[in-house]
């Protein structure tokens, strides 16, 4: 049966690229090229369609005026925070009832960069503050969903593009036996990758 | 004489923590959110020579503008600058994450930027309210996603300010109060497990300490423990 793919950030290299590597593979693939674009019509689709397999979501918006401690810009990265957060909560919020007759996938593509305990010299805000945000949405829907079988994926693609694509990542289900200790299942955590599947910090 | 900026000081921890600092001998200018809500009112009977009352909101860049030039039309230098303002929303949408976005993450991070310049001549330290349902790896809900994710965010931008002003010699006190009866869904909470009363003397003696981990931002709570991110 042809999966049903949504990619919510499609403007983003990287979720572009896991646009084509399901299409490639046959999937039915449906793109907003942001998570704060108007979905209507792509919902529509979707119900049609009956299902969804997997929401693959990546919105790493840059703040669009960073500017040094002193002279921040809080319309900025307020704005980045709301279309991000807010957009990416509203979609997620839309297509829970197609992805839980589907294969009940939430994917997000994030940036090593906003790992907290890593987080560099970056002046970036309204970026950092938005994927500190979504990860947390991430790991909130994991405790609340994951009981009904809803898996999850958090993906940092290298930055030289060595290893696992976004759209491999997404894919690769990890292992899990109902039968086993909840602690011996992989899909029963939630965990920061990169394409190297090294484990990152939060 | 040392001098204090604590904001949410309307009541709650904040209100105890201004009366600690009070009682031990400091000057502090206690934001003032609710000019209705008596209780700083009351204190500043009791201490009409070291308690400031400066109107504040948080979540309004002007509002914390003019609250920073006020306090340095009354003083040159301030040592602490203490962020325990917050506010839990009712409503799981749009609204309830941008507010709590504003206050709880934006918030400290305008006292800060805007406190800056009189906090260059003093003390240099950041004490900031902030709690487990920032910590990612172990949060446990399955509700509250305006404030769990508005205290990741603060975390991060904690992170960021720590790489930016250690190196200036800025010292930072991360804490997490627990589950403390507060006034944050607009009333006081009926549950909980410390009075505001009994996580302000805890909060006050780590953020006084001279005897800290100075190089890493730590989590700590009100039992000492300390917490990852």
């Amino acid at each position: 049966m042809k999966e049903i793919v949504l990619i919510a950030g499609s403007g983003f290299r990287e979720a572009a690229g896991a646009a084509d590597w399901f299409r490639q593979r046959g999937a039915q693939v449906y793109e907003l090229p942001s998570v704060a674009d108007d979905a209507a019509q792509v919902l529509a689709q979707l119900r049609a369609e009956g299902r969804l397999d997997y929401l693959i979501v990546q919105a790493t918006q840059w703040g669009a005026n960073v500017q040094p401690l002193g002279a921040l810009d809080y319309e900025d990265i307020s704005r980045v925070y709301d279309r991000n957060v807010n957009g990416t909560h509203q979609l997620v919020e839309s297509v829970l009832p197609l992805l839980s007759k589907g294969k009940k996938r939430l994917g997000l593509i994030t940036s090593a960069a906003t790992s907290i305990r890593q987080i560099g010299e970056s002046e970036d805000l309204a970026f950092a503050t938005t994927q500190a945000g979504l990860h947390m949405l991430w790991k909130l829907y994991f405790n609340k969903l994951r009981p009904e079988g809803f898996t999850f994926r958090v993906f940092c693609p290298c930055v030289d593009g060595t290893g696992l694509c976004a759209g491999q990542y997404m894919q690769m289900d990890f292992c899990y036996d109902a039968r086993e200790e909840y602690i011996h299942s992989e899909e029963n955590r939630i965990v920061m990758r990169d394409g190297l599947m090294r484990e990152l910090a939060w | 004489m040392e001098h204090v900026v604590i904001t949410g000081a309307d009541r709650g921890i904040g209100l105890a923590l201004c009366e600690n600092y009070l009682r031990n001998g400091y000057t502090v200018y206690a934001g003032q959110f609710m000019p209705q809500w008596p209780q700083l009112g009351e204190l500043l009977q009791q201490y009409p020579e070291r308690l400031r009352l400066i109107p504040l909101n948080v979540g309004e860049d002007a509002s914390v503008r003019e609250a920073a030039r006020q306090v340095g039309s009354l003083t040159r230098q301030v040592d602490y600058l203490i962020s325990c303002a917050g506010i839990f929303p009712k409503t799981e949408d749009a609204v309830g994450f941008n507010a709590a976005f504003q206050v709880n993450a934006l918030g400290p991070l305008r006292m800060v930027e805007a406190f800056l310049p009189l906090m260059q001549q003093g003390k240099k330290r950041l004490c900031t309210f902030s709690s487990e349902t920032g910590v990612i790896s172990l949060m446990q809900r399955v509700k509250d996603f305006p404030y769990c994710l508005s205290k990741a965010a603060l975390n991060m931008e904690m992170h960021m300010l720590f790489q930016k002003l250690r190196p200036e010699g800025y010292t930072f006190r991360l804490f997490h109060p627990g589950w403390v009866k507060s006034y944050m869904s607009g009333q006081k909470s009926t549950v909980g497990d410390f009075e505001p009363e009994e996580a302000a003397p805890v909060a006050y003696r780590y953020f006084v300490s001279d005897d800290e981990i100075e190089d890493v931002l730590i989590l700590r709570d009100i039992q000492g423990q300390y917490w990852p991110f």
